[in-house]
Order: structure tokens, then sequence, then C-alpha cells
């Protein structure tokens, strides 16, 4: 048996969804220990996750490598087929690594942080099955199954009263979006299966017989696919789950679900959007590129116009996803590539944001900026902090997600002039608002503030533990994107030569 | 002496060796839980006080081996006793859930009689055996006088069932109601299938199907065998609670005993909808363009009626009651589909949507208080602190009731509305609205979710909610078996819905084969 026989793909799959079973049965184990094996399951997972990352290097590497399957129902053509290719690779190993960061972060948790692990690994076991699947209603089933834990995490361990309403409301909006896709998915099965053929949603199969739809068919099922990912994204006007969500779910938890779970309603725009109904989706790019547009915009202002940290944080972020779309609507080259580096970027930048908000609110006990100020002197490596993360959601050249917006805008530029220039305007948006969440806390008189603990102190060692490589991931992208771009590069091309001859063959 | 009686009746020798050669084999499970009946009695009669305990085991062993007893069945294919009872792999099928739903609810119900203070219970347990076989007879039914005696033979159990708490007015009146209603629904069948009989000249299943197939509903016949079919279908859409005939449903589920009525949502929904399969697919098959308008429409009142009307209901068995109502308008999905998936798919939801409800039922049983009734949602409030191992239980159902994936209920709902789209033309409407009411339907289920895991019980926190169980109590170790059946097979049949699904394949081809690959 060569090591290439090994179900790895399975395996980095599954090894976080045992983690979570054998976590929410070990009610006997010291929980420090349980902690410490955690996170060493979680670095393991990082391993595994660059293991399958690894033939893709090369940057020569195209299409999906490694890769198990089964059959699973035959009469709805449900096959267990997991795979990557150098685009879900790198998700993968996103994933991978928001979840050590959960995880690792996730250690102070007081009530029950038993069943706060096990949930945060059922998310990240899910978001991994989602990026590896390859086929339709396998992806389907992880899709869902990244909602249960995702539920848990912000309904029992969200901030305020308001939690529970919040996670409701999410797992309603997701789910009323992902059922249409379900209807797509079985239509797919019993529609693009020629004559005489086993039912089948194997995606490499579906995309080869999608061209022998009629457009309007094709129109359909593209947009009851976009109906999922629209709301996981989220965009205009879908997004009204996101800032609740947002504001109650904890730090770590919102690692995994702002860093790595929005990736998938991008990853599903570009992989079963525009890959999979390549005429449809370029029928429709100008309506989601405006829709992109109009959340860059609406995210950046509401950013503005916000007093609380982190939902300044969660405009930020749908802002900022809205920039990832537009990418992968621009349909070529420079933007898909520019999308998904972003999805990377954003995907660093956002958890390590939200979870230095959390180190501040601990020191504060308040998440409002109008209450704050002045703080620099008390904290200057916190505030350090602050600006490095801000400067690198604004856009900074030399941080890591310049490179992705430089591609995204260069990208939407040769789809519509008129998309760079709005896109760029969100960018001026985002330099705003960042600042202004900058000064607010650290800047200018310091407030009269009773509950300030002013026994705390600068950052302590796990915290320098956990921002310092997040820090330096993002100055590393920031001044080497091509790390990632390089091993995209050709996937992006292959699978862009390939759907446009299926958009234009038929 | 002998000879001379039968020829005084005018039985001949040649009718003696007839009678030899019926397959008798084909019916054990009717045998058994109906012989259980008596057995139980007896018991019930000869046994001191003290020993009682013994009669619900007994029950159980009878149920248990009654469904053991499809597996040993002589399994002529086909239909048996003059074409009046069908043996084939559906029948076996249905067995195993009737009757194993009937053996489960016999293996849960001490415990719950006992705190209800009921201490006769021969009869309770006599009863339940003789609702299981007339939910079994229904079902391989092949005629339509048996379908109506088996119809009756359950129904009338099940009315005394439901008012069997002797000193509760809800139960009482649930009795009382069930009875009058359905009386009323039995008798519109009843009119329908005379109807039927008078038009086709039979009311054999084979030869009222040969007769339609052969003859244009038109004349004076058309308009008999029409009307019948429109009595028949009322008679139907009362049995399963499609809306509008549902109006009974949640009273007679709230009142009735907790464990009747996990029967009824379960058996009784089940051996329906089979026996209709059975009926509607089969025998009304040649004039499925009269019918499925007509269950179409019904399907859809029922999914939206039934799921909003979940939506607002406090207490926990209404809001069940609801959410059957909504399951019977995804079930009848699957009888208008009418195409391979849809029968194997129908039969499969039918066993999914059999343990997962089980499985509810068994939480509201181990949670109800003593006066086992009025149980609300609230009264879930931080069950997950009492009782972790009954909240995620329930959780499971629930979401497999919801649907999401990898339960059964996810592949349930996957199968009847691929089955739908399938089946192309207006039947994608019915996908598409059981999509949106499925959202509908989470929201509620969530709802006890929210309550168990993220609500403090009312008044001061940690404080035992009134009604609900003393914190202490677990759920006596029979009870557990049901929950843990019921939790096993939930996620078991949906990570394992393959071997189901053929299972229900092969059951439903008695009517027709599924095909795994795409016609030309």
């Amino acid at each position: 048996m060569t090591f290439s026989d090994f179900p790895l793909v399975s395996i980095t799959i599954f090894l976080p969804f045992v983690a979570a079973a054998l976590l929410l049965v070990a009610s006997k184990v010291n929980v420090r220990a349980l902690y410490w094996l955690s996170v060493v399951v979680a670095v393991v997972n990082l391993v595994l996750a660059f293991v399958l990352l690894s033939p893709f290097l090369g940057g020569n590497s195209t299409g999906f490598k490694w890769g198990e399957e089964f059959t699973w129902v035959k009469q709805v053509g449900l096959r267990y087929q997991v795979s990557v290719d150098g685009i879900s690779a790198w998700l993968i190993v996103l994933a991978a690594f928001l979840g050590l960061v959960a995880v690792f972060a996730g250690g102070g948790v007081a009530e029950r942080p038993r069943y706060f692990w096990a949930a945060l690994f059922g998310l990240e076991g899910g978001i991994i099955g989602v990026f590896a699947s390859t086929n339709l209603l396998l992806f389907y089933i992880f899709w869902e199954v990244m909602l249960i834990p995702a539920y848990f995490l912000i309904s029992s361990w969200g901030e305020t009263n308001f939690r529970v309403r919040a996670a409701i409301r999410f797992v309603l909006f997701t789910l009323a979006g992902s059922l249409f896709m379900l209807v797509g998915i079985l239509f797919l099965a019993f529609v693009t299966t020629p004559a005489g053929a086993e039912f089948s949603l194997d995606y490499l199969q579906v995309q080869k017989n999608i061209a022998n739809l009629s457009s309007e068919t094709q129109n359909w099922l593209f947009l009851a696919f976009a109906a999922a990912f629209i709301v996981k994204v989220p965009l205009v006007p879908f997004h009204s789950w996101l800032p609740d969500a947002y504001a109650e779910a904890p730090a770590p938890a919102l690692a995994l679900i702002a860093g790595a779970m929005s990736k998938t309603g991008a990853y599903g725009f570009l992989r079963f959007g525009v890959f999979l109904f390549p005429a449809a989706a370029a029928e429709f790019a100008p309506w989601f590129a405006a829709l992109a547009l109009v959340g860059i915009i609406y995210g950046a202002l509401a950013a503005l116009g916000e007093r609380d940290i982190k939902r300044i944080l969660a405009y930020s972020s749908l802002s900022h996803m809205g920039f990832i779309v537009l990418g992968i609507f621009a349909i070529n080259n420079q933007g898909v590539n520019g999308a998904v580096l972003q999805m990377v970027n954003h995907g660093i930048v956002t958890p390590a944001l939200f979870l230095a908000a959390a180190a501040l609110y601990t020191r504060t006990g308040t998440n409002r900026i109008d209450l704050l100020g002045g703080l620099q002197n008390r904290w200057p490596r916190l505030a350090a902090l602050f600006l490095v993360l801000g400067l690198a959601s604004l856009g900074l050249p030399g941080l890591n997600q310049f490179a992705g917006e430089f591609l995204i805008i260069g990208g939407a530029f040769l789809s519509s002039p008129v998309y760079a220039a709005f896109a760029v305007f969100g960018v001026v948006l985002a330099a705003w608002y960042i600042m202004r969440f900058f000064q607010g806390v650290w800047h200018g008189p310091e407030p009269d503030l009773s509950q300030i603990n002013s026994n705390a102190t600068d950052m302590r060692q796990a915290e320098f533990v956990l921002f310092v490589p997040l820090v330096l991931l993002i100055v590393l992208l920031g001044v080497a994107p091509s790390l990632i771009t390089g091993v995209l590069d050709p996937t992006v091309n292959e699978w862009l030569r390939l759907t446009t001859q299926v958009a234009l063959g038929r | 002496m002998i000879s001379s009686i039968l020829a005084q009746v005018k039985i001949t020798q040649s009718d003696l060796d007839a009678l030899g050669k019926v397959e008798w084999g084909a019916l054990w499970p009717a045998w058994l839980a109906g012989g259980g009946v008596l057995i139980v009695l007896l018991a019930d009669l000869v046994l001191p006080k003290s020993q009682r305990w013994l009669i619900s085991w007994v029950a159980f062993v009878v149920l248990a081996l009654a469904t053991a007893s499809t597996f040993w069945m002589d399994m002529p294919k086909g239909t048996v006793f003059q074409n009046m009872i069908a043996a084939d792999e559906m029948s076996r099928f249905l067995a195993v859930i009737v009757l194993g739903v009937a053996a489960l609810v016999v293996l849960a119900s001490p415990d719950y009689l006992s705190r209800i203070g009921i201490e006769a219970t021969g009869e309770y347990y006599a009863l339940i055996l003789a609702a299981a076989t007339g939910m079994w007879l229904i079902t391989v039914a092949a005629h339509f006088m048996v379908f109506f005696v088996a119809l009756e033979l359950f129904s009338l159990a099940l009315y005394i069932l439901c008012g069997f708490l002797p000193r509760s007015v809800r139960s009482h009146e649930s009795g009382f109601k069930y009875f009058l209603l359905s009386s009323f629904a039995s008798a519109f069948l009843l009119y329908g299938i005379a109807l039927i009989f008078g038009a086709t000249g039979s009311t054999g299943y084979s030869q009222v199907q040969q007769y339609l197939t052969t003859n244009h509903v038109t004349g004076n016949n058309g308009i008999l065998v029409l009307l019948g079919l429109a009595m028949v279908t009322v008679g139907f859409a009362f049995k399963i609670s499609a809306i509008p005939f549902h109006m009974w449903t949640p009273d007679v589920y709230e009142g009735a005993p907790t464990p009747v009525t996990a029967l009824m949502a379960v058996g009784t929904k089940t051996a329906i909808v089979a026996a209709f399969l059975r009926v509607y697919t089969g025998v009304f098959g040649p004039i499925g363009d009269q019918w499925k308008p007509i269950i179409f429409t019904l399907a859809i009142l029922t999914m939206i009626g039934g799921n909003l009307l979940a939506v607002s209901q406090q207490n926990i068995k209404r809001l069940l009651a609801y959410s059957a109502v909504a399951h019977a308008g995804y079930l009848m999905i699957g009888l208008v589909a009418d195409n391979s998936l849809s029968r194997s798919g129908l039969l499969f939801y039918l066993l999914g949507y059999t343990v997962m409800t089980l499985g509810a039922f068994a939480v509201v049983m181990a949670v109800e208080g003593p006066q086992g009734e009025n149980l609300q949602i609230s009264d879930f409030a931080g069950l997950n602190k009492r009782h972790p191992w009954l909240a995620a239980i329930m959780t499971i159902c629930l979401l497999s009731l919801a649907g999401i994936p990898p339960t059964v209920g996810f592949f349930g709902k996957a199968f009847i509305f691929g089955a739908a789209i399938q089946s192309g033309g207006w039947n994608i409407a019915l996908a598409i609205v059981g999509i949106v009411t499925s959202v509908i339907a989470a929201f509620y289920y969530f709802r006890i979710i929210v309550q168990m895991y993220a609500a403090q019980p009312a008044g001061e926190p940690e404080a035992e909610p009134a009604s609900a169980r003393a914190a202490a109590g677990k759920p006596a170790p029979s009870l557990a078996f049901v929950l843990f059946v019921a939790v096993v097979a939930t996620i078991g049949l949906g990570i394992l819905a393959n071997f189901a699904l053929d299972w229900a394949n092969t059951a439903a081809s008695v009517i027709g084969a599924i095909s795994t690959t795409r016609g030309s």
C-alpha cells in the first residue's frame, strides 16, 4: 500500500467529526487534557490538509487529485465522491487552519467547553466536506451538516439574549436558500443523465451534460443553486441574518463562521455556479456583479454607521465578501484568481479582527466605540495589532488583502470598467470606516470608564501565540501572494478554458 | 354425525380439501397478533394482581414474534385466500413497520401507565394487539371487504384506547370525537366502496382494476365510479388527516394517552397510506387522471396548512399532531408522482417517518408529568441540563423530521421530492411547495430545540417546570430501549439509506419496479 492509497481526503473530512463525537461522550476526561488533545487533532488535520495541497504546489497540476468514491444511493445518483483540485485544496487548508485557530482560541470558553470544541470540530468537518465533495448531492449533505453546529455555536454560546433569535434567523435563511438548491440538484439527476445510463450527480459528468439542456432550463437551475449561495455569502438583500449572527457568535466560533463558512458560499458560486453553468452564469453575471457592488458599498456604509465593534466587523466582512463575488462574476482569469486568493486572505484577516475585538472586550467590557477612546497608551501592543489588522483589512499594499483586491478589481475592469469604478469606491470607504474604528478605540481622550479592568495587562503570552502567526501570514501573503496564485493559476485557467468550451460548444 | 351436519350446511368433501389448500402460512403475523389478543385477555384473568406486569411482556413478545414471523412467512407471491389477501414483499415490509411499531409502543407503555395510575392493563394491551392486527391486515388487503373490516378493526380498538384515561376529560373527549368523526368517514368510505361495486360488479382489487382498465369511465357507470372514488377519497383524506379533513387530529392526539397517540400517528398513518398506495396506484391506476388532481390539491393544502398551523402551537402533542398532518402532505406527493421512485420513496418515507416520530413521542412520554396531559413546549426548557440524552435524542428526531441530512428524514424527502421532479410537469410544483413548507417546519421544530438547549425553565433559574417530571426521574429501561431503537434507526437508516431503499424498492415492485437508469 503506497502513501497515495490512503483515503486521505476522507480522513481529513472525518477526523474532525470523530473528534467531535469523542468530545461529546468524553464526560469523564479532564477538560484541560481534552483541550490539548483537540489542539493536537486540529494540528494533525492542518498537516493532512497541507498534504492534500502538496501535489499542486509545483504549479503544474490541474483538475482533481486524490479522492475516494463509492456508491451510496444509486436511485438518485448519490455517490460518496470526494476529491480536491488546486482551488479546493487551498480552501481546505484555510478551513483546517481556522479550525486550529478556533479550537486554540476557544480554550477559554467557560460554559460547557467540551461541547463548544465539539461544535467547532463539527463545523470544520462540514466545511471541509463541502470543499471536497465532487458529487452534487453529497455537497448538499455537507452543506446542511454545517448548519447544525453553527446553529448551536450561535444559540448556545452567543453573547446576548438575542442569540437564539439570531441563530434561528441564520438557520431559516440558509435553509430557505439551500432547499432550492436541493430541488435543482434532484432535477439535474433526472434531466442530465443520458438515456439508458445510471443516474449520476458526479460533478464532472453533470458539467459535461449540462450543455445539452435548453438555455432556459440552465438559467432556472443556475438560479436555484444561486439561491443557496447568495444567502450563505451573503449578498445584499439576503444578508439580514449576518450582522446579528456575527454580533452574537463568540470570537472563536466566528473564526470558522466568518472565516471559512462564508467562503463555502463564494466557493459554491465558483464551482457550482460559474464552472457548472457557464452559459447561464455569463448571462446573469451583470446582475450578480451589480449585487456584489451593492453589497460592497452597502456593507461599507453600514459599517460607517455602526458603533458596535463586532457589527462594524460584520458589515466590513459583508463588504469584502462582495469583492470576492465580484471577482468570481468577472469570469476571467484575474477575477477568479483574485477571488480565491481573497477568500484565503479574508479568511485570515477577518478571524484575526474578531479575535482581537474579543481580546479588547475582555479588557474593556464593552464593544461600543463611542464608549472607548485613547487606550493606546494603556495597551500599546494591542493597539499595534489592531493597526496591522485594520490596515490589512482596508487593503494596504504589502499586506495580504491588497493583492486579492487588486486582482479582483483588475478582473472586474476587464469585464466592465464601471464595476471597477464602483469597487474602488468601496476600497475608499473601507479606509474611512477602518480608520474611524481604529481612532475611536485608540486615539482621543480616554473616557471615564468604570468597567475597564484597570488591572488588565497588554497582550499576554497566549495572545502572542495566537496573533503573531496570523500577522506573519498576513505580511507573508502580502509580499508573496504568488505562493497561492501560483498554485491557483493553472487550475483556474484550465477550468475557465473547459467551461468556455462547454458554453461555446452547445 | 359430522357428515350429516356437513350435508345440512352443504359443505362437501371437496370444500374441506380446498380448506387444506388455503395458504394459512401467509397470515402468520395476523394469527400471532390476533391470537395474542386472546392470550393477553386470558392472562389478565388468570394472573394474580401482583404478576399483572407480565401482561405487557406477553403482548410485547407476541408482537415481536409477529414481526419476526414475516421472515418465515410462507410467501407465495401474489394473492391468497381467494384473492382477498396480498402476500408479497410489501406485506412483509409493512408488517415490520406496523407490528414493530406496535411492539415498541407496548414496550413504552407500562412506565407511562403506571405514572398515570392505571391498574387494570389487560384490555389496554389486548386493544393494542387488535389495532396492530387491523393495521397490518389493511395493508395486505386485496379486496375492499377485507380492507373495510381491517379498517374497522383497528379503528374500534383506537376509539377505546383514545378514551382510556379514566379521570381525564380530554381523553374522553378525544375518544368520543374520534369515534363520531371517524365513523362518519368510514360511512363515506363504505358508501364509496358500494358505489364502485355497483359500477364494476366486484369488490376485489384485481377485478375492479381489470374493469377500469378495459372500460372507460363514461355514462352512468362512469358517474358511479367517480362518485365512489370521491367518497373513498374522503375516507382516505380523513384517516390520514389531510387538510381540510384534519380538524379532529390535534384534539384526538392531545387527549389520547401518549403511547396511543404515537401508535395512531405512526401505525395508523403507515397502514392507511400503504393500503391506499395499493388502492390508488394499483386499483385506481387506470383512472389516475381522475384522482391525481384531487390528491395533488389535498397535498398542497395539507403541506401548507399543516406546517402553518403547527407554528403557533404551544402544546407539544398538538404540535406533533400538526406535524403529522404536514407529513401526510409529503406522503401524498408520493401517491401523485406515481412513478417507480415515488412508490419505493413513499415506503421508505413511511419507514423513516415511523422511527423519527416514534422517537419524538417516546421523548414526550419520558418528559410527561403524572397528569399525562397538557405538556407545553416551554416544559422542555432546560431539558439539556436535566436529561442531556433525552434532549439529544429529541434533537436528532426533530432534525430528521425537519429533513436535515444525514438523517432518514432527509433521504425520505429527497426521494419523494425527487420522484415529483422526475415525474415532471405540474408535479414539480409539489416539490417546490414541499421545499418551501420545509423551511416553516424547520422553524417550529427548532423552537423545541431552542427550548431544550438555550432557554431556562420558567420562573427561577434551575427551577423545575411545574408540570414536568421530577428531575431525578430517568426513563424506565424499557422506554429507554424504545428511545435507543428510534434514534439509532433515525441515523442508521439515513446512512444506510441505500439498503433501506432497496428493500422498499423490492416491496414496491409489486406495483412497479424502480429504475436506477434514465429511460429513453
